[in-house]
């Protein structure tokens, strides 16, 4: 909730969040390719590639989504 | 539209896919899980109803929050019903009396007491009454049945009243009918004598023993009895004492500390649980009030006030000692006297000095009423 206000209230373009568990994106603008290795979404002109190991999209929402499982590493294309 | 939430699962289908149809639906959910061939998550109503249409093993897990719990009831109104009943019978049953038992053997106080419980409201097969009532119909029978009851209470044990009572024995003045002499109570020496009936066998300045005669009933003239009367008289005599005192040099007090802890705690049952102020501690004199007891609740709140005290040890010198043991003895002698009675004279017969007390020995002379009246019996003529 706090991390909500924090946002609303500071209104970033976008933040891509590193967690213990998984990767939480916020304000991205479209998510292009899933499967359990690979994810590809795009954010302004910027494409996010993020590799790993048994990834689910846990939460998906308007405006965030989240990414639980092994992340082995993100790729940013402008 | 509904935006309630709930909890759906789709059952051996590709996580992938699923996946893929949320997405080009545009249709957003949280908290999804793969389990046991099952993915799980949560999405609104409205988008639950709009995926059936694309999954046939869709099934809807759970309703959530207010509407999850309406579901609920509805679903087990039944047994909730019967729940909320069965409590509720329960609950008027256990504040019911039952029972009423009066503890005494007198049938007619017994009568008397059934009489004013059933003015009050106390009689099988109605309602309890609250601490509060029971307190206020016990003052109002003992006020209007002083002369008969000396104390009264009224108990609740489960759906029973016991009323245990003491009766009260007013004793009948004696009247004297049969005739007295006045007589020593203790060995002495006479020092004041009053004769107001009766004829003085005993002057002052003479030594008597207990028992002895001092002012007889019996009139005589001519050495022979020719009337019997109530002696009456007063006879102030010296008696004599000894006391014997020990004082140890070191002797401990107790002291308030002035501090007061207020213990609060739910009684269940006979058992204690605290809600504040636990203190435990041997040094106390503890204060009990009952501050809610209800008929209709299972528990009652009570209060303890503990008044704390502490050890003090003194020690004293032996000349302190000696001064305390001359004052104890004689506090121990005049708590036996009355206003007109006094000590005359006293004097130190022993001191045994210890390394830890002394103990001495004091003769008293007491200036004391001696005398006390005795029944004569009749003699028996053959």
């Amino acid at each position: 909730m706090l991390n909500n206000i924090s946002t609303y209230l500071k209104n970033e373009e976008y933040r891509v969040t590193f967690l213990k568990y998984g990767l939480h994106v916020l304000n991205y603008k479209s998510l292009i390719d899933i499967n359990t290795n690979m994810i590809i979404f795009k954010i302004d002109n910027k494409l996010f590639k993020v590799n790993g190991k048994n990834m689910i999209l846990k939460k998906m929402d308007k405006k965030e989504f989240l990414i639980n499982g092994k992340i082995e590493s993100v790729v940013i294309n402008e | 539209m509904n935006n309630k939430l709930v909890l759906v699962s789709i059952t051996d289908e590709e996580y992938l896919n699923i996946i893929k149809v949320l997405l080009r639906l545009d249709i957003y959910y949280s908290e999804l899980n793969i389990k046991d061939n099952k993915v799980y998550f949560k999405v609104n109503y409205e988008d639950y109803k709009n995926l059936k249409k694309y999954f046939t093993n869709i099934k809807l897990e759970k309703r959530l929050g207010l509407d999850g719990i309406i579901s609920f009831i509805k679903k087990h109104y039944i047994i909730l019903i019967s729940f909320i009943i069965t409590y509720g019978i329960l609950l008027l049953l256990s504040n019911v009396i039952f029972d009423i038992e009066i503890v005494t053997n007198n049938n007619e106080l017994k009568r008397i007491i059934n009489l004013y419980l059933e003015e009050n409201g106390i009689e099988k097969n109605k309602f309890m009454k609250s601490y509060d009532e029971l307190e206020i119909i016990k003052k109002k029978i003992l006020e209007e049945n002083k002369d008969t009851i000396e104390w009264l209470e009224i108990e609740r044990v489960g759906t029973k009243y016991i009323v245990n009572l003491t009766e009260r024995v007013i004793n009948e003045e004696k009247i004297e009918t049969s005739k007295r002499d006045l007589v020593a109570k203790k060995d002495a020496l006479i020092l004041y004598l009053i004769n107001k009936n009766g004829t003085s066998i005993k002057e002052v300045n003479e030594l008597v023993k207990k028992g002895d005669i001092i002012i007889t009933g019996d009139i005589i003239k001519n050495e022979e009895v020719v009337d019997r009367v109530d002696a009456k008289g007063e006879v102030y005599g010296e008696v004599w004492y000894t006391v014997n005192t020990t004082v140890p040099y070191k002797h401990i007090d107790y002291v308030k500390t002035g501090e007061i802890v207020n213990h609060i705690y739910l009684d269940i049952f006979g058992k204690k649980f605290t809600l504040m102020g636990k203190y435990d501690t041997k040094n106390e004199i503890v204060t009990t009030k009952v501050l809610l007891d209800k008929p209709y609740l299972f528990f009652k709140v009570v209060k303890e006030e503990k008044e704390l005290y502490e050890y003090v040890t003194h020690t004293v010198t032996y000349e302190e000692a000696y001064e305390e043991a001359l004052k104890r003895s004689e506090r121990v002698i005049n708590e036996k006297l009355s206003s007109d009675e006094y000590i005359i004279d006293k004097k130190v017969l022993k001191i045994n000095k210890y390394s830890s007390k002394i103990e001495i020995e004091i003769f008293y002379k007491v200036y004391e009423n001696i005398g006390e009246y005795r029944e004569v019996t009749p003699e028996v003529v053959n």
